[in-house]
């Protein structure tokens, strides 16, 4: 046979090959190997391709449905806001724990809780630092301390304490001295700078106020109408008062 | 008789065109497996061809144009959650020497005084006094009734214990150190 592939001259030689061998064992096993191989290419070239691009696309499909549920449940969420009360609820979280070092709110509540225990401050100063530099707005620290000495008893003592829980911006008494002399109480007051540059994607599931959150409001609400109410009683004792903010 | 012009197959060639079962099966196999891997391509195209992602795509390319308009919003709700965990978490962890004052106050006897309340950190000192000695007593109990409940005290210390003459009678006064067990 292999001299028969030799002497092929023209394409009749090869047709009469054809012809001779088509039906032969040999020509049917190569046929079927021949198919084998082009089914294994087509395979490995064409079908195993088409089959991943198809599951990626399903995973693509399956990720975009879930990003427009999202959007879409963002959407409806936006549209049932009122931006009235969500601008109330946010000046009121801006004013419990404000952007940047609200100083004005530092100073009164320290007044309003002197004024509602009845107790009598002295000076007091607080440690400024950096107000509108980069650094500071990277700045870790977020309390600012203060260190007061006021005079009274123990029973004014546990209202101003009293007060100051419930005075905005919020703030935490660290230390706390009562002698005969009067009391020294250091506060940290808290803040945080907003993040530079905020971006949120529109795919990211948009919260809703939890339970927790609205007690949470009602709270800050109820102190800060507390507040109010006592700085209305005797805003002149307030603005009387030396509050004292000196830069160090 | 030359073999050159004989027509009819030998036994020799007879055998090189007798297909076994084996290989008519290898030769359906053979075309099978082609027309199924010509089939399963041309099925995968069609579903890609025929697959939702551009729809999709172009709806949510159309829905982020409209919440584009509602950015601010979207950062202040966004704001406002955060703010409020931070406010919670704030409030749950800051020291509460007022409550830790209130209770001790509460207990005592009416006749016993507070003369000094030192508090910082988990730790917190008082002085107590009285001309009374019963409401010493019963100051002691109160604040070991404190511990027991641990509510608001883990532990009393009993720093010192005095009495002062003070005109007509004697004020008597102790100091403790009390772990706070709220903070």
């Amino acid at each position: 046979m292999f001299a028969e592939l030799q002497s092929i001259k023209s394409l009749d030689d090869i047709r009469l090959l054809y012809f001779k061998y088509k039906d032969s064992v040999g020509f049917t096993i190569g046929l079927a190997l021949l198919l084998i191989g082009v089914t294994v290419l087509i395979f490995i070239q064409i079908a195993l391709p088409q089959a991943n691009n198809w599951f990626s696309i399903q995973k693509e499909v399956a990720d975009t449905t879930s990003r427009i549920t999202l959007l879409k449940a963002n959407s409806a969420m936006l549209a049932a806001m009122d931006p009235a009360i969500v601008d109330r609820q946010f000046d009121l979280v801006s004013t419990a724990l404000p952007f940047e070092k609200d100083y004005t709110g530092f100073i009164t509540a320290i007044d309003t809780a002197t004024l509602i225990s009845g107790m009598r401050r002295d000076d007091y100063s607080f440690a400024v630092g950096n107000l509108s530099t980069k650094s500071a707005e990277l700045s870790p620290n977020t309390v600012i301390s203060v260190k007061i000495k006021i005079t009274g008893d123990a029973d004014k003592l546990l209202v101003f304490l009293q007060t100051m829980q419930k005075q905005l911006p919020l703030s935490e008494i660290v230390a706390v001295s009562l002698n005969s002399g009067g009391s020294n109480v250091e506060i940290n007051f808290f803040f945080k700078y907003k993040p530079d540059n905020l971006q949120i994607p529109f795919t990211d599931p948009l919260r809703a106020l939890t339970e927790n959150h609205k007690r949470l409001l009602k709270t800050l609400e109820d102190n800060a109408g507390a507040a109010q109410a006592a700085e209305s009683i005797a805003p002149s004792l307030i603005e009387d008062e030396d509050s004292s903010g000196s830069a160090l | 008789m030359n073999n050159e012009i004989n027509l009819l197959y030998s036994k020799k060639q007879l055998r090189l065109y007798q297909l076994t079962t084996r290989v008519r099966i290898l030769r359906y196999i053979a075309l099978g497996s082609l027309f199924l891997i010509c089939g399963l391509s041309m099925l995968f195209f069609l579903f890609v061809i025929a697959s939702p992602l551009t729809s999709l795509r172009q709806e949510e390319k159309a829905l982020i144009e409209t919440l584009s308009g509602s950015k601010d919003k979207v950062i202040q709700q966004t704001l406002l959650i955060t703010r409020l965990n931070e406010v919670d978490s704030i409030t749950k962890k800051r020291s509460q020497y007022d409550l830790v004052l209130q209770t001790v106050m509460d207990v005592l006897p009416t006749g016993a005084e507070i003369g000094e309340f030192t508090a910082e950190k988990k730790m917190a000192q008082i002085s107590v006094s009285s001309t009374n000695l019963e409401d010493i007593e019963a100051s002691f109990t109160k604040l070991k009734t404190l511990v027991q409940n641990k509510n608001t005290l883990s532990q009393v210390f009993m720093n010192s214990l005095s009495t002062t003459v003070d005109g007509d009678g004697n004020i008597t006064g102790f100091t403790a150190r009390l772990i706070l067990s709220l903070l």
